[in-house]
């Protein structure tokens, strides 16, 4: 069963999280809070109805102290002007950069995405299985199953994004 | 729940669930729709048993296969791995590196998934990922990385030298990439080939996967190639 696991964030603030069963829910809609045991949902009266940028699906691989994983997500601008993430960082690893992996000449390449990632409004970066990734390396304890890997992404506009990723097993 | 039906695996026909409503309203439609949906599903499985006989394997087949080259590995064990004492089995082989974020853990996944759908029958594949590494990656790091994934896999770190003489006789390539301004130097990544080797139990490479096979697929090819 698909799980969305979202966080939003205004000003640096956490806003909230919503994690639902139900694919394509919106988040801000509702004053309050409803929590089940599979849907969790919670926005503040004073917020935009919809947040101007929003992290979904984050996850994680597990991995072993030490080593190096990679952290997925979609980042989606509802903004109306375009955003570039400038930087990513986890504190619980040393480095977390943005990667992207490619088959060229049947040979596995992977390319460090240094330079702005601009999304323009109504845009999503994608970062998904056998294409861009987050590299998180130097893990400073083991992910397991169940886990969530607190992940900092660094805006054009000043905006950080507090990003909760779940980490899966294999 | 929609399922790939291919050689070995079941067919899987989803109930319609509008079926209630033709069944009150119109009994006699709901037969005549029944026995062309038995006569449909009929067809298509004589299809599937028909080609499943001489259907290709998944992945890219070696038009023709070739001896596997040597690969003889001291393990972390201290033990030698040699490629050719597993003659009689299946054995895939996939070179990566375990600080690979993204496609060495999707490929040992998709094997994880293909060998525990095998059950039994898993016990004649062996299943060896080996380092393309040397710089980082050591015999006891690469073994658990490998058997992380699942206790039986093998996870083989080669010396530089020995390294070299294998790629040679692979024929495969891999090389460090550039590392990003300011990153640490011990942070670069690794070319590696993107293709996983099947050994056949004659000990000759038959086929390569991609990595976007399919654990499906791949499970469908060890059980006929057993």
């Amino acid at each position: 069963m698909m799980r969305r696991l979202v966080r939003f964030s205004a000003g640096g603030a956490v806003a909230g999280a919503v994690a639902s069963a139900v694919a394509g829910a919106v988040a801000g809609a509702v004053a309050g809070a409803v929590a089940t045991a599979v849907v969790a949902l919670v926005a503040c009266a004073d917020r935009p109805a919809v947040p101007p940028l929003v992290v979904r699906d984050a996850w994680a691989r597990r991995a072993d102290s030490a080593a190096t994983t990679a952290a997925y997500f979609v980042i989606v601008n509802h903004d109306t002007t375009t955003v570039a993430l400038i930087a990513a960082s986890s504190p619980m690893a040393e480095s977390a950069t943005l990667h992207e992996s490619m088959q060229m000449n049947n040979m596995v390449h992977m390319t460090p995405l240094d330079g702005p990632q601009p999304i323009a409004p109504g845009d999503s970066l994608v970062l998904k299985e056998g294409a861009k990734h987050l590299m998180v390396s130097g893990l400073k304890r083991a992910l397991v199953a169940g886990d969530s890997l607190p992940i900092l992404l660094n805006f054009s506009d000043g905006r950080v994004l507090h990003v909760s990723a779940v980490v899966r097993a294999p | 729940m929609a399922r790939r039906a291919g050689c070995g695996a079941s067919l899987v026909v989803e109930r319609n669930p509008r079926r209630t409503f033709y069944h009150m309203t119109h009994p006699r439609l709901l037969r005549l729709l029944s026995a062309l949906g038995a006569a449909a599903v009929a067809a298509v499985a004589a299809v599937a048993a028909a080609s499943c006989r001489d259907a290709p394997l998944h992945g890219v087949a070696v038009a023709d296969p070739y001896p596997a080259p040597s690969l003889a590995v001291t393990m972390a064990s201290g033990s030698r791995y040699v490629l050719a004492a597993d003659t009689g089995k299946l054995v895939l082989l996939y070179f990566g590196y375990t600080s690979c974020p993204d496609y060495c853990p999707m490929m040992l996944r998709d094997w994880k998934r293909a060998k525990e759908s095998l059950g039994a029958l898993a016990d004649g594949v062996r299943f060896v990922f080996v380092s393309v590494d040397p710089e980082r990656d050591t015999p006891a790091g690469t073994d658990a990385y490998a058997r992380r994934y699942d206790p039986a896999f093998i996870g083989l770190a080669p010396l530089q030298a020995e390294l070299d003489s294998i790629k040679t006789a692979w024929n495969v390539t891999a090389y460090k990439e550039a590392v990003s301004p300011g990153a640490a130097a011990n942070r670069y990544s690794v070319a590696h080939p993107a293709h996983a080797f099947l050994v056949n139990r004659a000990g000759r490479v038959q086929v390569m996967y991609p990595p976007e096979t399919l654990w499906q697929d791949l499970a469908v090819d060890l059980k006929r190639m057993r």
